[in-house]
């Protein structure tokens, strides 16, 4: 194994028992996986980003260590993958896993729909609300590669009481159709247009 | 007034400004008109590159001027990925990641065709490179100095 900076390469597949495997083997085997499973263990925080569409649903485990990051990616068809990275690589592999890329900004209000309307898209088949269907998001929906991703990063809190400090973004949309950001209210989840600048603002900033 | 107290001005007919602390270099290179060093932060210097150049074929489309760019790019250096691209009617913003020695850089780029006054018709591109963790925080010092371009003898 080897640590990446951007996309991650030479990962290894994790087959059934790999990973107890790797665990049992000799540190010296490989440095670098070596590395990789004592941040797995033990991260420093740690960022999960789920993304669903039409394609099915791809994933990326982060486990963050000083000075590298061990991640754990999941594709449709694919056994999952284990590989390292370097911290700063973290947004460009979360981009890559979501699909984010230039779309135009949707100048529409924010729409609130149910939360149902949303968890019925990640989940196989995906089945578009009416509501959704008739807002512009909608046209991404029907025609682009959308993706619904949610991502979650935590940290140990300093308190050290076993709490954890914590960060969100949920976000629904498709490369060349737009991107929504989708925020919990009373009433359901607000879906309210942004751009992939400030989309990829937060994601450079989530380790700031 | 933007804020920003370092002026460059370019015997191409241009100044840039930026702020104090950041270090103007003069042609630095053949087709580099300036660059803007900021102070070092994560082991990098992020800089705005003010490229200046003849016009060309591909700029009369600022579309296919901006994917030009952004395929350029995406053959000379490591792990490409385009994340945002407009195109006005004035010329194109573009944003990218990429990799270099081993750094997650993120790229912003400003470019349009520039009528210098009562002279000929240049393309301009002003790129910014910042580390990747560290866009979020310098994004709106780096769209300033951007917006900070102004023709010699324009007023403010």
């Amino acid at each position: 194994m080897r640590l990446n900076a951007g996309t991650p390469r030479d990962g290894i597949v994790l087959t059934e028992g790999r990973l107890e495997a790797l665990r049992n083997a000799p540190p010296d085997d490989d440095p670098v996986a070596t590395a990789a499973l004592t941040v797995l263990d033990d991260p420093l925080a740690e960022v999960v980003v789920e993304a669903t569409g039409p394609d099915g649903r791809r994933a990326a485990a982060f486990a963050l260590g000083a000075e590298l990051c061990s991640v754990i990616l999941t594709r449709p068809t694919h056994d999952p993958e284990l590989a390292a990275v370097t911290p700063e690589s973290i947004p460009a592999v979360v981009a890559r896993t979501v699909g984010l890329g230039p779309a135009p900004y949707v100048d529409t209000p924010p729409l609130t729909v149910p939360e149902a309307d949303i968890d019925a898209l990640a989940v196989p088949p995906p089945q578009v609300s009416s509501a959704l269907a008739a807002h512009p998001v909608g046209t991404a929906l029907r025609e682009g590669p959308w993706r619904l991703w949610r991502l979650q990063a935590a940290a140990p809190s300093e308190e050290g009481d076993g709490s954890a400090l914590g960060a969100r973004l949920d976000v629904l949309g498709a490369r060349g159709y737009g991107w929504w950001v989708l925020e919990e209210s009373a009433q359901g989840v607000l879906l309210s247009p942004t751009t992939a600048t400030a989309l990829w603002r937060g994601l450079s900033g989530l380790l700031g | 007034m933007n804020g920003l107290v370092l002026r460059a001005e370019h015997s191409l007919g241009f100044t840039l400004d930026a702020p104090d602390s950041w270090e103007a270099v003069h042609d630095p290179s053949p087709g580099v008109a300036l660059a803007f060093l900021a102070p070092e932060a994560a082991a990098f210097r992020p800089n705005v590159v003010a490229t200046v150049g003849p016009t060309t074929a591909e700029s009369g489309d600022l579309g296919a001027w901006q994917r030009a760019a952004a395929d350029g790019l995406g053959e000379s250096v490591d792990d490409f990925q385009l994340l945002d691209a407009e195109v006005d009617e004035e010329g194109f913003r573009q944003l990218a990641v990429y990799v270099d020695a081993h750094r997650s850089l993120t790229l912003e780029q400003w470019a349009w065709r520039w009528q210098r006054p009562g002279l000929d018709t240049l393309d301009v591109t002003l790129s910014a490179t910042v580390p990747t963790l560290l866009y979020d925080t310098m994004a709106d010092e780096l769209a300033t100095v951007a917006a900070s371009w102004r023709s010699l003898g324009e007023a403010e």
